[in-house]
């Protein structure tokens, strides 16, 4: 699970005890990530402000607005630049439900002389060929998916990294906790400011606003690991 | 949370009591999954920024783009690191250089363990039992570093990392084919049982070595055939620990016509040379900011190279061998001029003299005039067998303080009926520790020490003091101090050399003997010494890639030159010596998938006791590479590497060019199919280190073909 929405989630509740699971009479729903609308959207009888990690993820009823909250992987290159301006050869690891944003971050890279390289993992992960993958790019970039870049796969994911010396940015901060090298995020209040808006405007207009892409506006690094391998500090202003 | 957020939760809130329905969360509970931290902080290692040392990388990519199929073809790309050829199966490296000792002064490890022999300080960077297939990098630090490595870690430390059995393919098949009778094979498995994570490695390597002796002008008899096999295994265990189990075997058959006097061969010598090892490597986090390792190792060496020789008894009698106990020149006065020699005044007065010329008259006598010779059996074998256990702790209690100490135990036994006329051992434990303080924001300090206990020769402590100042982002300049020592191997405190010699009719068993000429270690071999001062720098131009490496040293040596010959076996004093010099390492990016490397090395070498001995000699005043590497996702790998070193062994130049292009290409969704062609040009004709090693053509060119699943 994603830490952003889980420090708001927390804060959230720590600031309103009486925030409940689903009740049938609520007029506005909260949801967190994207598979839980999905299951969940055919039951709602009243409009939802999404929490979801990047767009597409899940079509909208008309009423509904989505935060994504997710950086995308173009703002993660910024972040990998930051951490080395020489960077040259970036490879982005994703699967095929998030193989919808590598486009975005080709469009970046190849206007600014970077080669990207790309690896799709659907189901297992194949140690062999990922670290055959990592050989030939500088730093790895790690798309927004929880199935992927779950728990139980850090181990996999993190040790051929740090054996062959090619940090991970990304995807969020629980990973950066692990191992990766940084990530880009949305701040918690940055979250609550935006959910607290969309509120307003329904409160105001009873609908939702449109919905939009949250900036992130924070940068979570691993100082160790940041150190280890002669990376510079970001001085990111996002 | 920031004030304007506490606004906006504010009013959240307040919209949430205006409305009297509340705005609820959805869908489950959220739970936090909590991922583990698996690159804790005490795994990590030093950049090159905070190193208390020149550190010189060669990773996974620059060894796929070189095309070499030797280790010791890497290392020439470590600045600085001398790299030649004894014969076509003996490999001379040696950082720096200094005499003919081989690898005497370096500690050579893989994955942690010394390969460095101790009976008689040698390499063997070519049969050892594993191909250059398997590296994943090889680390050198250049200078002193025994209060992080151990014991002879004098001046560098090789430290070559094989690849772990994840990263690799399940099944792979290479062969190298060429020039030069080049004939390799090696197959790789690799797969996991259970949480085991397994990998199996056979290997065949061969080539005809040189193709002339320069000095006899005959065919240089050196062709060398290695095969091998090893394993390893790596286990996880519980809160993060890992077990690692690994071993391999290899044997070398190597052809040795570089020994001085061939007439007395009646076959040419072949040495045999078994490699083992077992290790067993265990490492356990036992808290968030400790990290236990136990590395315990068997390493074990057996040569075994008989000589077939045809000589006159009287070479192996005990009188002529008395005769030369008691004077050298004058039992080889009456080998050469034995007329004169027996007929002079001495014979009366020297009772061995004269035992040996009345022995070579009867030998006359039955020999109708001339000394007969007679078909003897004799060896150059011995094996040594090294035991290690080292226990480390790794501390890091917070982000400006990391320390590892730990200690080593080293039990080393050699046997040899030639070299020790029995069995040595040598008994050595280390203590070392080493902490890294990151005292001020862009300052570390490294302070290290090794505390040497060898029950020979005694306790030495070696320390290593380092200060990095880290003065801008990217750049950052190193104050190095070190010292060290390199104790005595056990042919130096223990030889008792004898070639032993039994007739191969056993019916004339009374005419065995031993070779006249013997040698025996007396007196106190001597610990050598250096204290190495460094300013460095390293920086990185990012925007331009180019990584910058700077090394101005200062290094007081107290060297022996002992002669480890059998005959003329000298220990020596220790004489002084000051070396200085500048030294670079850079390589430029200057596109995604291409660099050029330059590495250059000024050596100045001063005999301040003017000794004017072998330490001397393989000290090269200039020493260089200019190289073009490249890798790409696509799969092209090339290279171009250039390199130089002048003034070694009497001003000999040597220079090469190498040459590399390979393809990578993806046969369906699991094959892949590499294919290469390397090169090998000869830019001057001087001999390659010894003047013997003459090749018949400047070029070789071999082809690779591996296929992976």
């Amino acid at each position: 699970m994603h830490a952003v929405p889980a420090a708001a989630a927390t804060a959230l509740r720590s600031a309103l005890p009486t925030l409940q699971t689903v009740e049938n009479d609520a007029e506005l729903q909260l949801v967190w990530q994207a598979q839980h609308y999905q299951q969940l959207s055919a039951k709602l009888n009243t409009p939802a402000i999404v929490l979801m990690a990047y767009p597409g993820q899940v079509q909208l009823r008309p009423q509904d607005m989505a935060l994504y909250w997710s950086p995308t992987l173009a703002q993660q290159l910024t972040l990998a630049q930051e951490l080395n301006p020489g960077l040259k050869r970036v490879g982005v690891v994703l699967t095929s439900a998030t193989l919808s944003l590598l486009p975005e971050l080709a469009q970046k890279a190849k206007a600014q002389g970077i080669v990207v390289e790309s690896l799709v993992i659907n189901g297992e992960i194949n140690s062999r060929l990922l670290a055959q993958f990592m050989q030939s790019v500088d730093v790895l970039l790690a798309a927004p998916d929880e199935q992927l870049f779950s728990p139980l796969n850090a181990k996999l994911l993190l040790l051929p990294s740090y054996r062959l010396s090619r940090p991970w940015v990304g995807p969020n901060a629980a990973f950066v906790q692990a191992g990766a090298v940084a990530t880009q995020q949305v701040s918690r209040a940055a979250l609550i400011q935006a959910i607290s808006t969309a509120i307003s405007h329904w409160q105001q207009h009873k609908r939702l606003p449109a919905s939009r892409v949250l900036a992130a506006d924070e940068v979570v690094v691993n100082a160790p690991v940041l150190r280890s391998l002669g990376l510079r500090q970001p001085r990111l202003k996002p | 949370m920031t004030k304007n957020a506490n606004q906006n939760l504010k009013l959240l809130l307040t919209g949430v009591a205006l409305m009297s329905t509340p705005v609820v969360i959805c869908a489950q509970p959220f739970t936090e999954q909590s991922t583990p931290e698996v690159i804790t902080a005490t795994r990590l290692k030093q950049s090159l920024f905070d190193s208390p040392a020149s550190v010189t990388v060669i990773d996974r990519a620059m060894i796929k783009a070189s095309g070499a199929r030797e280790l010791p073809d890497f290392l020439r790309l470590v600045p600085g690191m001398v790299v030649g050829r004894e014969s076509g199966s003996e490999a001379y490296v040696l950082y720096y250089g200094t005499n003919a000792g081989g690898a005497r002064r370096m500690q050579v490890q893989i994955n942690g363990r010394s390969v460095y022999e101790a009976a008689l300080a040698r390499v063997d960077y070519i049969g050892l039992p594993f191909d250059v297939a398997e590296i994943e990098r090889i680390e050198v630090v250049r200078g002193p570093s025994s209060a992080a490595h151990g014991a002879n870690s004098f001046f560098a430390v090789i430290n070559i990392i094989t690849q772990h059995p994840q990263d690799v393919s399940k099944a792979e098949l290479l062969v190298r084919s060429g020039d030069n009778g080049i004939n390799d094979g090696f197959a790789r498995f690799a797969g996991q049982a259970g949480s085991v994570d397994w990998s199996l490695s056979l290997m065949h390597r061969q080539d005809d070595g040189y193709d002339t002796n320069l000095t006899r002008g005959t065919p240089y008899q050196d062709d060398k055939r290695v095969q091998g096999m090893n394993f390893q295994t790596f286990q996880p265990l519980a809160n993060d620990g890992e077990l690692g189990f690994s071993g391999g075997f290899s044997r070398m058959v190597a052809e040795q016509s570089r020994r001085n006097d061939v007439s007395i061969y009646r076959e040419l010598p072949v040495a045999t040379f078994d490699n083992g090892f077992l290790t067993l490597d265990w490492r356990q986090p036992w808290s968030a900011h400790n990290e236990a390792k136990l590395q315990t190792s068997i390493s074990t060496l057996r040569r075994d190279e008989p000589w077939l020789v045809k000589l006159p008894y009287l070479l192996v009698s005990p009188e002529l061998g008395e005769l030369h106990s008691q004077d050298p020149d004058l039992a080889d006065r009456a080998l050469n001029d034995p007329a004169g020699t027996c007929t002079g005044p001495a014979f009366l007065t020297n009772a061995a003299l004269r035992n040996a010329c009345l022995l070579g008259v009867s030998e006359l006598i039955a020999g109708g005039g001339e000394l007969q010779e007679i078909d003897y059996r004799s060896s150059q074998n011995y094996q040594e067998q090294r035991t290690a256990i080292e226990l480390s702790n790794t501390w890091v209690p917070n982000d400006w303080l990391r320390m590892v100490m730990g200690a080593e135990l080293n039990d080393k036994r050699a046997s040899s009926e030639i070299f020790l006329n029995g069995t040595v051992s040598n008994r050595s434990v280390n203590y070392f520790a080493h902490g890294e303080w990151r005292f001020a924001p862009n300052w570390l300090l490294n302070l290290g020490g090794n505390l040497e206990d060898d029950e020979t020769v005694g306790r030495f402590f070696s320390p290593r003091a380092a200060l990095n100042w880290r003065f801008l982002p990217d750049h950052s300049l190193r104050l190095v101090h070190a010292r060290a020592v390199r104790t005595p191997d056990i042919i130096e405190t223990s030889a008792d050399w004898r070639y032993v010699a039994r007739t191969e009719d056993r019916s004339m068993s009374d005419k065995d003997g031993q070779f006249y000429i013997t040698a025996k270690s007396e007196g106190s071999p001597k610990t050598e010494r250096i204290k190495s001062s460094e300013l460095g720098y390293y920086g990185e131009l990012r925007d331009i890639g180019l990584a910058l490496d700077i090394r101005l040293f200062y290094d007081e040596l107290k060297l022996v030159d002992n002669q480890i010959e059998i005959d003329g076996f000298e220990l020596s004093e220790l004489n002084d010596y000051l070396r200085t010099g500048i030294e670079l390492e850079s390589s430029w990016r200057f596109a995604a998938n291409d660099q050029l490397r330059l590495t250059y090395t000024h050596i100045d070498l001063r005999d301040l006791d003017n000794a004017n001995n072998g330490n001397v000699n393989f000290v090269p005043r200039h020493m260089g590479t200019l190289g073009w590497l490249h890798h790409d996702a696509q799969g092209w790998q090339g290279s171009l590497i250039y390199g130089f070193y002048n003034n070694l062994n009497r001003n000999a130049f040597f220079d090469r060019l190498d040459g590399y292009i390979g393809k990578t290409t993806r046969l369906g969704q699991q094959y892949w199919l590499d294919l290469g062609l390397s090169g090998q040009v000869r830019l001057t004709r001087d001999p390659e280190m010894r003047r013997e090693n003459g090749i018949d053509q400047q070029h070789k060119l071999w082809l690779s073909a591996g296929l992976r699943y």
